[in-house]
């Protein structure tokens, strides 16, 4: 029989990878993160302490608010559109509908595919003169749309392309949820005479709230990590309306090489997303579930 | 133990002695087929320093990948792709070989360059850490079949750029929309794009002039205003496009005029689908100008990192890479522009003129040709001035003399907090 000793060792070596993955590549980085968050440096010449000035600089930083503005505007669009049309097509996809597999397939498609790759593809079909979308849009008599190029229209462009390329992953969650409701509970709403309406309302809905918490967070976190679309597209333009605040980050890290401030940044990021879920979760995680 | 001792000892002798020097060059094909010529032939006449060719790797711009590299200490010991506007901040860092401190560095330098133009490329503590090597100057290449089927002449002042544009700009089909326009300057904010409008429009405003004096805003000025009205009302006017296409509409014959350096050229004759021809004169100028319309000229110096093992040897090899050779080879292979004196009139390079007339003009337009700007905060400076251009010229947001003050007071504020 092993010793406890050689069971502790055995334990030992074995969580030992994810320790060390832990410590080099989150505990070490959010260390040094800290300590970057109150100093200047440009990567090449040796840090400077500065006390909170980088903290004072973002208070006053209007590009920082406005880029915070966007987010959330993005976030304001994304989350509800995601959800919407994810839990609508999830609700298809439970039925026994022909070709159900390929469909289930094709959505999730997406979502294996680079997200370079399908910004650039989207960058093409939004082009004002020679896009795809707007080729069809003229065939009924729709005039070309500035779609990358009106700062009116630009986020919620990207917001629909960002909830193309992630609406497989939340169908699959949805699909998941839908399709572990206890059959009986329908055919017992159905016998009280419940239209399909009144099954989605009255069934449906509740019972996936813990799956909704999952969506509604795991979009949260998504969408405040917008980065590859406003950089591939747009570059934070027009006039600003698609900086997000990961792309101001980058910017000031690696195009101005002020990596205390971009430190600072990714705090405040940190808190503010802190905040956000945590609001999210007591409102949506109040009531007890069916 | 011996053994130990002896494999640690080669293996130091291998790195210290026997290891390739690294070289990065540029990623465009022609400008890896030169190099690779180039490094070939060094090879075969130098085993003992041996070079290993390595393309910049891939991002956002070379810039950022070296800065990297530097951190991560896997820079190269040789670069060929250094933006002079750049370098300040590497010699801050002294990441960079005092290359004045080397052998024969004056009478190298003197023979191919002179000191009137090299003193252009003088760090801030008066020491030199770069061999200029190409100087692409930025000019306006326009469609001849184009502007004579039109009856329009090449324009030389902004008065002249308009009534070119006018007729440029049009809807051919009769689909009741513009497709075919003047000129396509970006609309992004990438602060490199500002070298390919803003800049080369204001240096040729201001008979060269920088956009930076001893740390201040030195473009505060009516050129800077005029310019950016010039795009303001090209825009406005609808004859450049606000969209995002990306494809080459200068050969696509989709825009009238672009504004390019000599590397274009070639890319425009890869990527036309129907031949036609075209003509380079320089940038226009504000009407009433006097003076030759001075240009940006795209630098790219030669440069040695301090922490290379071979410093002389390095240093061989760039001499070696900008010698008259090779910068004939940079001629014919890339049609980029060696920065060497005497060049159209040097009999050594007639010949390469002869059959490439198309690189003539740019090769007349160097001595008016500046490198821009040395600072460790240009990227950030270019950044906010694409904010403004964008806000003003674009979208026409605001006017163009505040764009401009707004860009200065920000320079200031750059260089107070930062």
């Amino acid at each position: 029989m092993q010793s406890e000793q050689s069971k502790s060792k055995t334990g030992i070596l074995f969580t030992s990878p994810y320790v060390i993955h832990l410590l080099v590549f989150f505990l070490y980085p959010v260390g040094f993160s800290l300590y970057l968050v109150v100093h200047r440096w440009d990567l090449i010449t040796d840090p400077k302490y500065v006390g909170l000035r980088n903290f004072k600089y973002l208070m006053s930083d209007h590009l920082f608010w406005q880029a915070l503005a966007n987010t959330l505007y993005f976030l304001a669009i994304h989350i509800p559109l995601q959800i919407i049309v994810a839990l609508a097509l999830a609700v298809a996809l439970a039925k026994p509908l022909k070709g159900r597999v390929f469909f289930r397939a094709t959505f999730f498609l997406p979502v294996v595919i680079s997200g370079a790759a399908v910004t650039i593809l989207w960058q093409r079909l939004y082009s004002t003169e020679d896009g795809l979308i707007n080729y069809v849009l003229s065939l009924v008599g729709i005039d070309a749309v500035p779609w990358l190029t009106d700062p009116g229209i630009a986020m919620p462009a990207i917001a629909i392309m960002a909830t193309w390329k992630n609406l497989g992953l939340y169908i699959v969650f949805f699909l998941a949820g839908i399709l572990a409701i206890p059959q009986p509970v329908y055919e017992a709403a159905k016998m009280e005479g419940a239209s399909s309406w009144d099954e989605f309302r009255y069934i449906t809905l509740p019972l996936l709230k813990p799956t909704m918490l999952l969506v509604v967070v795991m979009s949260t976190l998504g969408g405040f990590n917008l980065f590859i679309e406003p950089y591939v597209m747009t570059g934070g333009g027009p006039l600003g309306s698609t900086m997000s605040v990961v792309l101001y980050m980058y910017k000031q890290a690696f195009s101005f090489q002020h990596m205390g401030y971009a430190a600072t940044l990714g705090f405040a990021l940190a808190l503010i997303i802190m905040v956000c879920v945590f609001t999210q979760k007591k409102y949506l995680d109040s009531e007890r579930y069916y | 133990m011996r053994i130990i001792l002896l494999a640690i000892l080669l293996l130091y002798a291998e790195i210290s002695v026997g290891a390739p020097l690294i070289y990065w060059c540029a990623t465009n094909p022609e400008e890896i087929e030169l190099a690779k010529r180039l490094v070939k032939e060094w090879n075969h006449s130098h085993s003992d320093t041996t070079i290993k060719l390595q393309p910049v790797p891939a991002g956002a711009s070379s810039e950022e990948v070296l800065l990297a590299a530097i951190v991560a200490k896997t820079n190269p010991d040789i670069y060929s792709n250094m933006l002079p506007a750049m370098l300040n901040k590497f010699v801050k860092a002294d990441s960079l070989l005092r290359l004045d401190g080397l052998k024969n560095f004056a009478n190298e330098t003197e023979a191919r360059i002179g000191t009137t133009i090299l003193i252009d490329y003088r760090s801030p503590d008066g020491h030199y850490h770069q061999l200029p090597w190409k100087l692409n100057p930025v000019m306006l290449v326009y469609n001849i079949d184009l502007f004579q089927q039109l009856k329009i002449k090449p324009p030389r002042t902004y008065d002249e750029f308009w009534t070119a544009a006018k007729k440029l700009t049009a809807d051919t089909d009769g689909n009741g929309r513009i497709d075919r326009w003047a000129m396509s300057p970006s609309t992004t904010v990438l602060w490199w794009q500002r070298l390919y409008d803003f800049l080369p429009f204001y240096m040729a405003a201001t008979n060269g002039r920088s956009l930076l004096n001893q740390g201040q805003a030195a473009f505060n000025n009516v050129s800077a205003i005029a310019v950016m009205d010039f795009f303001q009302k090209g825009f406005a006017r609808g004859y450049f496009p606000k969209s995002g296409m990306v494809s080459n509409l200068f050969a696509q014959q989709k825009v009238g005029m672009t504004i390019v350096g000599p590397w274009a050229l070639k890319m425009f004759e890869r990527s036309m689908p129907k031949k036609f021809n075209f003509k380079t004169i320089p940038i226009p100028v504000p009407d009433g100008h006097t003076g030759p319309a001075y240009t940006y000229g795209d630098p790219k110096s030669f440069v040695v990192f301090k922490n290379t093992q071979h410093p002389e040897a390095a240093w061989e090899f760039v001499k070696f890479m900008t010698s008259k050779k090779a910068d004939k080879l940079l001629l014919d292979i890339t049609g980029q522009i060696p920065v060497r004196k005497g060049l159209l009139t040097d009999v050594y390079y007639k010949e390469v003129f002869v059959r490439r007339k198309d690189l003539v003009p740019f090769a007349s337009q160097v001595p008016f040709t500046k490198p821009g700007d040395n600072s460790e905060h240009i990227v950030e400076i270019l950044d906010f001035l694409g904010q403004q251009y964008e806000a003003a010229a674009v979208y026409g947001t605001i006017p163009a003399k505040k764009a401009i003050e707004n860009a200065a007071n920000h320079v200031e504020h750059i260089y107070r907090n930062w």
